[in-house]
């Protein structure tokens, strides 16, 4: 569930853009620090965390949108909009940024894992008949499934929605349309980056572990996970996210633990080969 | 009165200068036409009117003002309406969030009223509201890509090759449209590969040949000229 909650921002981004942003990573990264510093420094409840974790996640997200994407975005014809020059450009732009989010934190925390005072942590066992889990990874489930909800809620009953879905589908029929392309490039990151706080935050109460690097491996699994769900489908993203958790898990009792990582990207490899298109892809 | 000036537009993109100087004038509810071989710079002018695009050089005035280099979702507040080449629709989004787009820049009760008069100027798409866009024909497509466009309560409607690629039935029906369209107060400037169409329909013509007006005048004059229309426009 971890990843799911990660993959439905990292998704959202790029179906509208066509431009990964890995930047997500370190979004994630960032609501979890948010947290911690609330939770420490600051000795705040964490009924007052929240707000703060969406703030943070809005003015990353606008950020990473300004320094990684606006500058490449600076002609409006279709040739340059969705170019491969663009996709690339942009691919390595975020990675930049967020190697810089990253090491910054790692500067101040020296990279070692920071651990969440108990009292807030969500870590009460939970019995679902006879099934066990923490409060925690119940909240990581709950919250995933309403941000999928309430996403697919925004994109199509909304207008900030109908424009999201319309800029995704044609950027120059849409701004023909006098939709105003930036607007709405700034709001799918303020989303997304939204979304990816509040992962790094429900994914940090339930476990209580925070550290500068806890973005990257995720944020590639989620990029695992968008490929294997169909590159624009949120659900399909959201499943296949699940699907690769699942499997780790699974492993994870048959195999020396550092090989679970490999079962992410054995599932990509067995899915390229067979479904490329994914669970949920248009054909192309 | 004119609703749209140009003066000795220039436009380069990148290194290459595609407009050169290029002077028109569309009076208001007018329906002016520009024609020209493929490539001579039609769909860059177009673009350039509608914000696409920057002019390097020249004033483009519209209802009074200059709106050269103002950006393309401030020139539709302001009245400019463009059908482009290609149609441009939201495939994958139904007919009706089509034309919804249209007009997200009008307010609620305007936006309705504004829905029913596109609706009733094609009833074809109305029917079809709820279908997607991708999956319309041709011809249900260029209607669409117009109705989406008069959504926004234009002034000015720039038209894009509307005939490319529709069989000749449905290109008399779109045609048919324009005149309605201008009965409203709507300027037209369409740009046509069809010359002998255009000129049938349109009032004024220019003609541009490698980035320049070579040659302008009332659209009943330049289609008597046979050696004008063979030299510029081909066969058609």
């Amino acid at each position: 569930m971890t990843y799911a909650v990660v993959a439905i921002g990292f998704t959202l981004i790029y179906r509208v853009l066509t431009a990964v942003n890995f930047a997500h990573g370190e979004v994630y990264t960032i609501g979890a620090f948010t947290i911690l510093i609330g939770a420490t420094t600051l000795n705040l409840p964490l009924w007052s965390i929240v707000p703060l974790v969406v703030l943070a996640g809005a003015l990353t997200g606008y950020g990473i949108e300004l320094a990684g994407f606006r500058l490449f975005r600076r002609f409006t014809d279709e040739a340059s909009l969705k170019s491969r020059a663009v996709r690339e450009a942009t691919l390595l732009s975020s990675l930049a940024l967020g190697i810089v989010i990253r090491e910054i934190l790692d500067l101040i925390y020296k990279g070692d894992w920071q651990s969440l005072p108990e009292t807030y942590q969500l870590s009460t066992s939970l019995d679902l008949g006879g099934i066990y889990i923490s409060s925690g990874e119940a909240v990581i489930a709950v919250v995933s499934i309403v941000m999928l909800i309430a996403l697919q809620l925004l994109l199509h009953r909304t207008s900030i929605g109908l424009a999201i879905r319309a800029v995704s589908s044609n950027m120059i029929g849409a701004q023909f349309s006098g939709i105003n392309i930036n607007r709405v490039v700034i709001a799918v990151f303020v989303i997304g980056s939204v979304l990816g706080a509040v992962a790094g935050m429900v994914v940090s109460l339930a476990y209580g572990a925070i550290q500068s690097y806890m973005g990257l491996t995720v944020v590639i699994k989620a990029f695992v996970a968008m490929v294997i769900g169909g590159l624009t489908s949120l659900p399909g993203a959201a499943i296949a996210a699940v699907m690769i958790g699942v499997a780790e898990s699974v492993a994870g009792i048959f195999l020396p633990s550092a090989w679970t990582e490999m079962v992410a990207y054995m599932l990509l490899i067995v899915f390229l080969i067979f479904l490329p298109n994914g669970l949920f892809g248009r054909r192309r | 009165m004119s609703i749209l000036t140009i003066e000795g537009l220039e436009v380069r993109l990148g290194q290459r200068l595609i407009l050169k100087d290029v002077s028109l004038e569309v009076p208001e509810g007018g329906l002016v036409t520009i024609l020209g071989r493929n490539g001579v710079g039609k769909t860059t002018l177009l673009r350039t009117v509608s914000g696409l695009y920057r002019p390097s050089g020249g004033r483009i005035v519209f209802d009074g003002r200059d709106i050269g280099g103002l950006d393309v979702d401030k020139l539709v507040r302001a009245g400019i309406a463009h059908a482009p080449e290609g149609r441009q629709l939201f495939g994958e989004m139904s007919v009706l969030e089509n034309l919804r787009a249209g007009g997200l820049s009008l307010s609620g009760a305007e936006f309705a009223r504004r829905l029913d008069e596109v609706m009733a100027l094609f009833p074809h798409i109305a029917e079809r509201r709820g279908q997607l866009a991708g999956s319309l024909s041709g011809g249900e497509q260029q209607m669409l890509c117009i109705g989406r466009a008069l959504m926004a309560a234009p002034r000015l409607l720039l038209l894009d090759e509307p005939s490319l690629g529709l069989a000749p039935i449905v290109v008399k029906t779109i045609f048919a449209l324009l005149s309605t369209i201008r009965a409203r107060g709507v300027a037209v400037v369409l740009v046509e590969q069809n010359a002998k169409l255009a000129l049938d329909t349109a009032e004024y013509a220019y003609v541009l040949d490698q980035g320049k007006v070579v040659l302008e005048g009332p659209a009943g004059e330049l289609i008597s000229d046979e050696q004008v229309v063979s030299a510029y426009l081909g066969e058609t």
